[in-house]
Order: structure tokens, then C-alpha cells, then sequence
């Protein structure tokens, strides 16, 4: 009796184990893969070699990208060509960042070395043009398999930096905040992708250092072949630049003609880090990106828009920049502000404005701001100031 | 789903393996006699001429920082001992833990007595135990305390316990070793985030042997050694090395002298801070320290004092080692502790057997003293640094019991909050991923005959750092722990259920971290459990448990928005525990 007892208490503790046993839920769903015609009601725009051409356009706005938990922790690099331990002794402990990003600077000031701490960011817009290859001519049913694409992608984010009142005294200088902005900020525009460095004191004056922010945009993408795999569900980016290894997506193209590609057995898209779902929509004159498809000239202006009441802003008579943008006195779709942010890189937007559409250029309203080394002069400005 | 059919056929295998022992042992018990006549004491002796086994530790532990609990006296119905129980009693809690509830008249215990002592020359060594395992297991009783198999040698009481079992468990990620304690959780996204993970151990098995020698005037005096199989695993990992080969831990290591005037410990114990083998470990089938919840041991030498009966009162005193080698002083622990020891209930410390235990409130705190390595390549200096903690901890029986036999219906209440900063090491496995920085490489160097520069600290990561101004700072911790257990009202509360909620917070760890290392670090960590006990007989008891970790972890940017959020990690385990006590 007894034994049969311990025998039914056992069974449902096995049960209730299995029932419980549970696993995490991703991070990023992976979208439909029901496959589908890639080049379905696709026009020439791009290449304009007879053969169609279709694009999608993604948004963080709209959380069209999904992308894994990004700040993951740091490799300690300076762990990496250490001489191996012997058996018997400690390894060494691994390690996080230099809070100093190795800042070192000259006795005039300037900046030597500087490492800016750049994370995987989350993608802003990005659009993705597919072209039909040379097969298309010989299958007149349409059914293209391979093809040619652009993958058109915009990160763009601020981000803050801080530097202790011992990282800016190691080396017996002690710059003001503003200049410390200026010197990084002429530092590292080898950067390409680093704008507006401005660096100020903190809050509270008596902890020291500076306290920086900084903006980071990238600007790019990829190109290469793609090809549908035999099941049609599947595609294969390869890329033709890096030559990095084929980018393996599930795909499915919606009834309203949009776009899901998930990253195949949870490899990123693309290949690129983090990156695992997108859902993308066939381009409008609303999306926040500037569509080739369309023809557009500035984001959601110009080309197929100005049909739709959404021509690019007036151009001064002396703008050669597409769109015109950035010295048309006019808050643009593409831009921050009046004339800044966004689209105009490296020109930073006065922050003190309430509505940001309405902030104006920092480095032109008048006064000296914290970053600013005197009146619109000096840190991110263009403008040195008088010595 | 494979792995959780594996598992089920894992826990299949052991169950049918253990049914079938038991079904074994039944069939072989029917012709062997009843006991060992010429071994054991009869059931009904009384218990004044052994010394009942002490209460081991019962609470499993991680490999990095462990404990054990242990059962406070039930002087409660002290009055209605006889003499000689209480003078067992004593001896009892001579002999290091102290005593769950004992059946003082019935408990059956194995004497094995040694021959008469002789005058000249000295006796033969101590007879050793020639009982067979069912007789054993019967002559020790253990129904309801789990004392251990005594036998008397030489004068000396000697007492064999422990236990052997299995934990089985399955999680949603890779994150955990057998104890979740406060390890940090993996990323969801990467391939140790989105995996699910099994393991089996039976490293948590454990020995124990006490042995008191005969009381000197009003002097008693025991010595206790306790071991699992929680080694560190060996640098040449693999899992044959972890899982199957394991090696043997001390756990336990001290000596124990109680003297009218003071008792005193030397030894390895459980710390002072917290409290730790005073019976406020909480009822769950994970392994102890749970997350938030103090449970550390180490080489100390303990003073303490005890006055009062119903109502006692505890105050000591103790010095332990140091946190670091080279700190150049020792810890230092103090606290008091009030027990109300006619108000009883049923209390489990971990998965141990369940006993009776008195009301207990008590206030701890720790105070240490650091000398950590000048933040340079090759220091030759140190920085100093103060760590300290405070902690209160409470055991309330909210419905009470007085008989361990008949615990039905009885509800318990156990309680810890701690808060501290430099103490992280006294939680199991807790850095919250605090790491030292790295230093600068101003010359760039990168190549292997010149590799980049090093710190080398020489205390364990996580307690302290140095911050942007290259200032030692220690981490700030807050824990709190609440469990609650429940006796049905079923076969005198053999079954029972236990519910613990915990967590442990920083205040500080983000803003002692580089922003680059924000990924790697956690500021608040929750855990919730639900467990179903049942004893399926005196000695074996099986677990089944839920448990969920969360944790905050550092902070990122919001893809969507831009501006810094928290990150979300949880991990949800499923646990089955089969254990037979001795």
C-alpha cells in the first residue's frame, strides 16, 4: 500500500515536472514565412535595364525592426595577447572598460588618442531594393529566383559620455569642458560617423569631469545577389563586399505587399548583429525614408511625392544639396529642427526649444551654451571663438 | 521538447530505480528479524543514556558559498522532558547545531555499546558499526528529527548523518549551475539566453559525523565535521570531472565548548551575519543561498552566551577570516538573537526534514576591513576600504505545532532583510557582474612580447572597484527574503507546500561601472518559488518545485525611442529533489 502511495506521489511529480518543463519566449518573434513572389507588380526604377526592380522601407518608429538585446558584455581586450598562465598560477580576472577610453593628450591640448565606446545601435530606417537578373529574360512567367539588391540602412542615436576629473588631469592639464568637446570633437572627425561632440561640467560641479554626448550616424548598407531557396521560403543574401558568409532569411510577402524576413535557425539578417526580424512596407510618402523607389529627394519629398502635394522645401538660390535642405530656413521632414539634426549632420539643434521642430541651429541662437567655449563659438560649433 | 523528454525519461529512470529498491527492501526486510538484539536499543528505551544524533545541516548549497541549517531547541516543552531527556538535550546541543523537536520517550535510537571501560591497558579502539543497513535504518527512528544514527564508543557519543539524493532540473536558459543563487541571467538572443538546460546532481549529498566526549564538570565539549561533494571542479573541465567524479567539500570543521559562563566555536561555521544555522533558512527545494539571501561560512572563532529559558536570549561575538588574504584583519561579526521557545511550529530549512523550531528574532551585522591592490599595472600599495551589513532576521509560527509527528495545518513564517555595501561575498555566487575595470593603454600596446597592461587585484570580483576617479568603491547591496510553509492537514502534515519570494538590489552598480560594462551587470534580481513536499516515509522525502528568476540587467537604449531602459532577463525552472535521510 505503502509503496503504491510513493508510486502515485512520484508519477505527479514526474507529471508536473514535464508540464512546467518551459523555455524562454525570443526576444523577436520570428515573422511569417509563407514565401511569395519577391518581384510581383515590380516596375524598372533602379537600374533601368528593362528588367523590375521593387523596394521595401522599414522604420524604428514603427518597430519594424526587431533586434536582440544589443549592450551585451564587453570582451576584455586587454585580456587577449596576455602571455599564457602557468598551471598553478591565478588567471587573470576579466575586466570591464577604462573609464578614460584611453584619452591621452598633448601639451597643447589636443587629443592623441581617444576610443569612443560605439555599441551595435538599433537600426533608424533602412530600405531594401530587390532587382530581377539576367533569368528574368528567359522565364517569362515572372518567376524570378535571383536577382541583385541594395540594402540602404540609417543608425542614428546620441550618446552620452563621461569623463572623470582624473581622466582629464592624468596628464597635468586640466581643460575646460567646452574646450575637452572642441579637442575630441577635432579629434575625431576622421570619424565619419561621429558628430556634434560637445562635452560640459556636470550638475553637480564638485564631482569634476565632464560630462559629453555625441552623435553617432551611420549611413550605409549592403549590396550583393540574393536567391529564393527551392523551398520558397527561404533566401540567400550574399554579400559583395566583405564577402561575408550568405545570410540565410525566411520570407514572406504579405497580401498588401509587404515584406517579413527573419533571420533562418535565429542567424542575424544580413549578418547583421542583433538584427532578426523585419517587417517592411512597400514605400509611401510617409515612411520617414527617402525612397529610390519613388524617386524621392528628400525623406518623403520630391519624385512621386510632389504629386502628392509633398515637394521638397524651397531651395535658396545658392543650395546644391539634394532636397535643398539645411540652409532653406524651414523645418524639412528630413531634419531635427530648422536646419538641423537629421539630415543635417553635424549641425546640432538647440536643445532649450520645447518643440523640437522649431529649435534652430545651437550655434546661432545667441548665447553661450555649456558646451559652448563663448557665444555660438567654440566646442561643437564651426566657429572658433577669439582668443 | 527533447530535452524536456530526456528529462522526463531521466526522472523515469531514477524513480523506477528507486521504487524498485524500495519494493526490494520490503521483500527482503519480511524474513530478516526485527533488529539487530544485540546492536540496538529497543524502541521504547529512553533516550536519556544516548546522546541523540544533533541536526545536521540539511540545506544544500552552490559550489561557491554554501551553509546549512539546522534546528533551534524546542525547550518549549522542556518541562515535560524527563531528566534524562533533558540532559540528552544537552548533550544534543553540546554537540554544535542545535536540536529540532524530539520524542524524547519513544525515540528509538541505534547504541552500540562499546565494551566497559577498561582500566589498564586502554580499551580497543571504538567497535565499529556491524548493524545491517535495514537495521540501521530502523534502530535510528529518525521519524521526526532528523538526528542521525548514534552509537556510544569508547564514552564518546558518535553520530552519523546526512543524507543521499538527487536534484533534478530543468531551465529555460544556460544561465544557472545547479544553484541559481544569484548568478546574473544570459541575454535573450544569445545561444546560452534562448536554450533550455537539464541537469541532474547528486553533489549535494552529504556526510556528517559529530562526536562528543564525556562531559567534564559542567563542561561539554563536541567536535563536528560535515562534507558534500560541492569541490570546485577541476581546471581541466569536463563534465565527468563536475557531474560524475566529484569531489569531497568540507563544509562544516569545528569544535564546540560550552561552559557556564560562555560557548565557544572554532572552526568553520556558518557566519554569525545572518544568523545562518539558527533555523531561518527558508522551506524551498533550491538550493541555498537563495537570491537575496545571506548564507556564507567561514573559519571563525565564535563567543556566545545565552541566558533565559522560555524565553532566551542570545548575544555573540566573532571573528572570522578575512575577506581578502592580504586584508591584514578579520571580519568581525556580532549580533543577538531573541528566542521564544514556547510559542513552536513546524519549520523546514531548505529540504531538510521538517522539525519543530521556536519564534526567533535576530539582529546581526558585520563589519570588515579591506587593503585592495592600488588600481596601477604592478602595484605596490594598497587602497583601504570599510565594508559593513546589518540584518534582521525573523522565524514566525503564524499557526503553531508543537510535535513534528503531528505538524498538520501548521503555517511558518521565515524572514531576512539585509543591507550592506562591500559584502557581496555573503551572498552565494553574487557579483551582480561588477567587474574591476581595465586599465588604460596610453602606449598602445598590443604586442604579445609587450601585452596590454593588467590589474591584478587580490581580492575576489564584485565586492569592490574603483570608479572613473580610480576611487575604491564597494558595492551596495539590499536583500530580502520571505517564505512561507504550510503543513496540509494530511497524515500528520506529510505533505506540505512552500512558497518563497526574494530579491537583492543595487544602488550603486551602475554608476561604479564604465557605461561599455553595462551590459554585463544586473541592478535588481527577483525570485519567486512554489515547492510541494511529500514524505513518503520518515526518511524519504521528494520535492517538486517552480522557481523564477528576473533580473534587471544594465541598462541599453531603447531601439524605438533612444532614450536608456532597463533590459528584462528571466529564467524559469522546473525541480524535482528525491532524498533519503540518515
Amino acid at each position: 500500500m505503502k509503496t503504491r502511495h510513493a508510486a502515485s506521489a512520484l508519477l505527479v511529480s514526474l507529471a508536473i515536472v514535464g508540464l512546467f518543463g518551459c523555455k524562454n519566449e525570443q526576444l523577436c518573434k520570428p515573422l511569417g514565412a509563407c514565401g511569395g513572389s519577391l518581384l510581383a507588380n515590380a516596375t524598372d526604377f533602379a537600374k533601368k535595364d528593362g528588367l523590375p526592380d521593387r523596394s521595401w522601407t522599414v522604420t524604428a518608429a514603427t518597430e519594424g525592426a526587431c533586434q536582440d538585446q544589443l549592450q551585451l558584455p564587453p570582451t576584455t581586450v586587454s585580456l587577449a595577447r596576455q602571455p599564457p598562465s602557468l598551471s598553478t598560477q591565478r588567471p587573470q580576472d576579466p575586466a570591464t572598460a577604462d573609464w578614460c577610453g584611453n584619452l591621452v593628450l598633448k601639451s597643447t591640448g589636443e587629443v592623441k588618442e581617444f576610443i569612443v565606446y560605439a555599441p551595435p545601435l538599433p537600426l533608424k530606417v533602412g530600405e531594401l531594393t530587390v532587382s530581377a537578373d539576367y533569368d528574368f529574360a528567359t522565364n517569362p512567367t515572372g518567376a524570378t529566383t535571383r536577382g541583385t539588391y541594395v540594402l540602404q540602412t540609417t543608425i542614428d542615436q546620441t550618446r552620452d559620455l563621461v569623463l572623470s576629473e582624473s581622466c582629464i588631469t592624468a596628464q597635468g592639464l586640466r581643460l575646460s569642458c567646452p574646450t575637452l568637446g572642441r579637442r575630441l570633437g577635432e579629434f575625431l572627425a576622421a570619424e565619419a560617423n561621429i558628430y556634434n561632440m560637445r562635452c560640459q561640467d556636470p550638475d553637480d560641479k564638485a564631482q569634476g569631469g565632464c560630462v559629453c554626448k555625441f552623435d553617432l550616424s551611420f549611413i550605409g548598407g549592403q549590396s550583393g545577389r540574393w536567391a529564393t531557396q527551392e523551398n520558397g521560403t527561404q533566401i540567400q543574401f550574399f554579400e559583395n563586399v566583405s564577402y561575408s558568409p550568405a545570410a540565410l532569411a525566411d520570407y514572406c510577402v504579405n497580401g498588401d505587399g509587404s515584406l517579413d524576413l527573419t533571420g533562418s535557425n535565429e542567424t542575424p539578417l544580413f549578418n547583421q548583429k542583433g538584427l532578426r526580424t523585419m517587417h517592411m512596407t512597400t514605400p509611401s510618402c510617409s515612411d520617414g525614408v527617402q525612397s529610390l523607389e519613388l524617386g524621392e529627394t528628400g525623406i518623403d519629398c520630391g519624385g512621386a511625392c510632389t504629386a502628392q502635394g509633398k515637394p521638397c522645401g524651397t531651395c535658396l538660390p545658392n543650395d546644391t544639396a539634394p532636397g535643398c535642405a539645411c540652409r532653406n530656413g524651414v523645418h524639412d521632414d528630413n531634419e531635427v529642427g530648422i536646419d538641423c539634426g537629421g539630415a543635417c549632420l553635424g549641425v546640432l539643434c538647440d536643445p532649450s526649444v520645447a518643440d523640437p521642430k522649431q529649435a534652430k541651429p545651437a550655434c546661432a541662437n545667441g548665447r553661450q551654451d555649456p558646451w559652448e567655449e563663448g557665444v555660438d563659438c567654440g566646442g561643437p560649433c564651426p566657429t572658433l571663438c577669439n582668443p | 521538447m527533447t530535452t524536456a523528454r530526456t528529462l522526463t525519461i531521466l526522472t523515469c529512470v531514477a524513480a523506477s530505480a528507486m521504487l524498485g529498491s524500495s519494493a526490494e527492501a520490503k521483500k527482503k526486510k519480511k524474513p530478516e528479524p526485527a533488529a539487530a538484539p544485540a546492536t540496538e536499543a529497543p524502541a521504547t528505551e529512553e533516550a536519556g543514556s544516548i546522546a541523540p544524533g544533533s541536526a545536521p545541516d540539511k540545506s544544500p548549497d552552490s559550489a561557491a558559498s554554501s551553509g546549512s541549517s539546522s534546528e533551534t531547541s524546542s525547550a518549549a516543552d522542556r518541562s515535560e522532558k524527563s531528566e534524562k531527556a533533558e540532559k540528552a538535550e544537552k548533550a544534543w546541543e553540546a554537540a554544535g547545531d542545535e536540536p529540532a523537536h524530539v520524542e524524547k520517550t519513544t525515540k528509538p535510537a541505534l547504541k552500540m555499546e562499546a565494551p566497559p571501560p577498561a582500566e589498564a591497558p586502554p580499551p580497543p579502539p571504538p567497535p565499529v558499526v556491524v548493524a545491517s543497513a535495514t537495521s540501521l535504518r530502523k534502530a535510528s527512528g529518525n521519524a521526526d528529527s532528523p538526528e542521525g544514527v548514534t552509537w556510544k564508543a569508547s564514552g564518546w557519543d558518535v553520530t552519523l548523518y546526512g543524507y543521499a539524493g538527487v536534484n533534478i532540473m530543468q531551465d529555460s536558459t544556460q544561465s544557472f549551475g545547479t544553484a541559481s543563487s544569484n548568478t546574473i541571467i544570459q541575454h535573450l538572443g544569445t545561444p546560452r539566453g534562448n536554450n533550455l538546460q537539464a541537469q541532474a546532481t547528486a553533489r549535494d549529498s552529504r556526510i556528517g559525523l559529530r562526536l562528543a566526549p564525556p562531559q567534564l564538570g559542567s563542561v561539554r565539549a563536541s567536535v563536528n565535521i560535515e562534507t558534500d561533494f560541492n569541490a570546485p571542479p577541476p581546471i581541466e573541465y569536463t563534465e565527468a570531472n563536475s557531474v560524475t567524479n566529484a569531489g569531497l567539500r568540507m563544509r562544516h570543521y569545528y569544535m564546540k565548548v560550552e561552559t557556564p559562563v560562555v560557548d565557544f566555536i572554532a572552526g568553520q561555521y556558518h557566519d554569525l551575519f545572518g544568523w545562518g544555522g539558527k533555523g531561518f533558512y527558508p522551506s524551498t527545494l533550491a538550493f541555498l543561498g537563495i537570491t537575496g539571501e545571506i548564507y556564507h561560512r567561514k573559519p571563525q572563532v565564535r563567543l556566545s552566551k545565552t541566558v533565559g529559558s522560555d524565553v532566551e536570549l542570545e548575544v555573540a561575538v566573532a571573528a572570522l577570516a578575512p575577506v581578502q588574504k592580504s586584508g591584514g584583519y578579520p571580519d568581525v561579526e556580532a549580533g543577538i538573537r531573541l528566542g521564544v521557545n514556547k510559542w513552536t511550529g513546524a519549520r523546514q530549512q531548505a529540504y531538510g526534514q521538517p522539525g519543530i523550531g521556536a519564534l526567533g528574532i535576530g539582529v546581526s551585522g558585520i563589519g570588515r576591513h579591506f587593503e585592495v591592490a592600488n588600481f596601477i599595472e604592478n602595484p605596490s600599495t594598497t587602497v583601504p576600504g570599510t565594508g559593513w551589513g546589518v540584518a534582521g532576521n525573523v522565524f514566525i509560527p503564524v499557526i503553531p505545532a508543537t510535535s513534528a509527528k503531528d505538524r498538520g495545518n501548521a503555517l511558518s513564517l521565515t524572514g531576512e532583510y539585509s543591507i550592506g555595501t562591500g559584502i557581496s561575498d555573503m551572498y552565494s555566487d553574487l557579483t551582480g557582474g561588477l567587474l574591476f575595470p581595465a586599465l588604460g593603454n596610453p602606449m598602445d600596446r598590443m604586442d604579445p612580447t609587450n601585452p596590454p597592461p593588467v590589474y591584478t587585484p587580490n581580492i575576489d570580483s564584485g565586492i569592490v572597484t574603483f570608479d572613473g576617479d580610480r576611487r575604491l568603491r564597494t558595492a551596495n547591496w539590499q536583500g530580502f527574503v520571505a517564505n512561507l510553509q504550510y503543513y496540509l492537514p494530511i497524515a500528520g502534515g506529510k505533505v506540505w507546500i512552500a512558497a518563497t519570494h526574494s530579491e537583492i538590489k543595487s544602488t550603486n552598480i551602475q554608476s561604479i561601472t564604465p557605461m561599455a560594462g553595462w551590459g554585463g551587470i544586473y541592478t535588481h534580481s527577483w525570485y519567486n518559488d512554489g515547492t510541494l513536499f511529500v514524505a513518503i516515509t520518515d526518511q524519504i522525502q521528494v520535492g517538486v518545485a517552480f522557481q523564477r528568476t528576473h533580473q534587471w540587467l544594465g541598462p541599453e537604449f531603447n531601439p524605438a525611442t533612444g532614450l536608456l531602459r532597463s533590459v528584462p532577463a528571466t529564467n524559469y525552472r522546473s525541480e524535482l529533489g528525491m532524498h533519503m535521510f540518515f
